[in-house]
């Protein structure tokens, strides 16, 4: 019985793990990119706080509130600057500056999915229980 | 304490922890499927919207709105050599990435001077991405156009080499994903594939003048 617990709460703990890198606030995949700030691309967070330089196409000093869950925004040296997107009468503009006003970050964007980790999850689990499942048939 | 095999009750247990098992595999497969379902339906929708602002079409309602602010998305990137044929979106959230390439804020748009910084999943969309050569050709249509570009730089970097999004004299397309493209969990590094522009849209528009419906 301890085993099938421990086994199952590792099991568990794996596939919590990634589903909650994909939408939620922690993420298992982030603590071990221990390089990237924690508002890296590609980990939701409801609270940013914007630390660019001046000059860098950060805010100073401000912090803000979104619940858009983009994280992430870069700033390349050279490129020009969005333009100020105060009117905001249409949705895709509201993305848009909320995009513009996220933090400058020191990385670039985190691109690898979970899905071939869940995908091997569940392949393992498959597998698992059709072993146990030929097993038993067989007793 | 473990019970001897064979008896009642471990048969019971072992029941449980293979319809467990099973569980977790259809709930897996079933969020791989989902998600999978959802790009190829974002991808339709997003083909079918860029398609209805052809650069054939009349001007702008509101010139002084860009087409991403007016679209939401920016375009649609073909790569043949790498298999790459996926539309273009703002952002580089989780959602977006899940979707489509996200065109990384901040960094310039197709037909504007600069580099337009593209990111992408290294093991969905971008997966093809390793088999780039040098001078192999990209494609970028966009509502204003298409941009064509000649790869003429791979490395791997890491992750915190920012200079890769920075703009040189001429325009340039930057593609971002992570390294290795084989590996499972966290990427310790990223694939950067720098091209040039080597070809402006045949029917040349102002990008301030794109074609957008009336609200």
């Amino acid at each position: 019985m301890k085993r099938i617990s421990i086994l199952l709460s590792c099991l568990l703990l794996a596939i919590g793990g990634s589903a909650q890198a994909q939408g939620g606030t922690i993420s298992v995949t982030a603590e071990a990119e221990a390089k990237e700030p924690a508002t890296a691309a590609g980990t939701p967070t409801r609270i940013l706080t914007n630390v660019g330089a001046p000059g860098t196409g950060g805010q100073t000093g401000e912090s803000r509130t979104s619940t858009v869950g983009t994280t992430g925004g870069y700033h390349a040296p050279g490129n020009p600057a969005l333009p100020s997107k105060a009117d905001g009468d249409s949705m895709s503009n509201e993305a848009m500056a909320a995009n513009s006003a996220t933090a400058s970050t020191n990385s670039l964007p985190r691109t690898a999915s979970h899905e071939p980790t869940i995908l091997l999850i569940g392949l393992g689990a498959l597998v698992a229980a059709l072993l146990m499942f030929r097993r038993r048939a067989s007793v | 304490m473990f019970h001897r095999r064979g008896t009642p009750a471990t048969g019971s247990r072992a029941r449980f922890f293979e319809r467990v098992l099973f569980l977790v595999a259809f709930l897996s497969f079933g969020y791989v499927g989902s998600v999978a379902l959802d790009r190829l339906y974002f991808q339709r929708i997003e083909s079918v919207r860029l398609a209805r602002f052809a650069p054939a079409g009349p001007v702008a309602q509101n010139p002084k709105k860009r087409p991403t602010e007016a679209l939401g998305v920016i375009g649609r990137l073909s790569i043949s050599a790498a298999d790459v044929d996926s539309i273009v979106v703002e952002g580089v959230d989780a959602r977006t990435l899940r979707r489509a390439v996200g065109h990384i804020p901040n960094t310039a748009l197709p037909g504007e001077p600069g580099n337009v910084a593209l990111a992408g999943h290294r093991d969905t969309i971008f997966r093809g991405l390793g088999r780039l050569q040098l001078d192999d050709p990209i494609r970028l249509v966009t509502p204003t156009g298409t941009y064509l570009y000649r790869v003429e730089d791979l490395r791997i970097v890491e992750p915190t080499e920012t200079e890769v999004l920075a703009a040189g004299p001429a325009p340039m397309l930057t593609l971002v994903t992570c390294y290795p493209f084989n590996s499972i969990g966290a990427a310790p590094q990223r694939y950067i594939v720098r091209a040039r522009e080597v070809g402006r849209p045949a029917i040349a528009r102002s990008r301030t003048t794109p074609h957008v419906d009336p609200p």
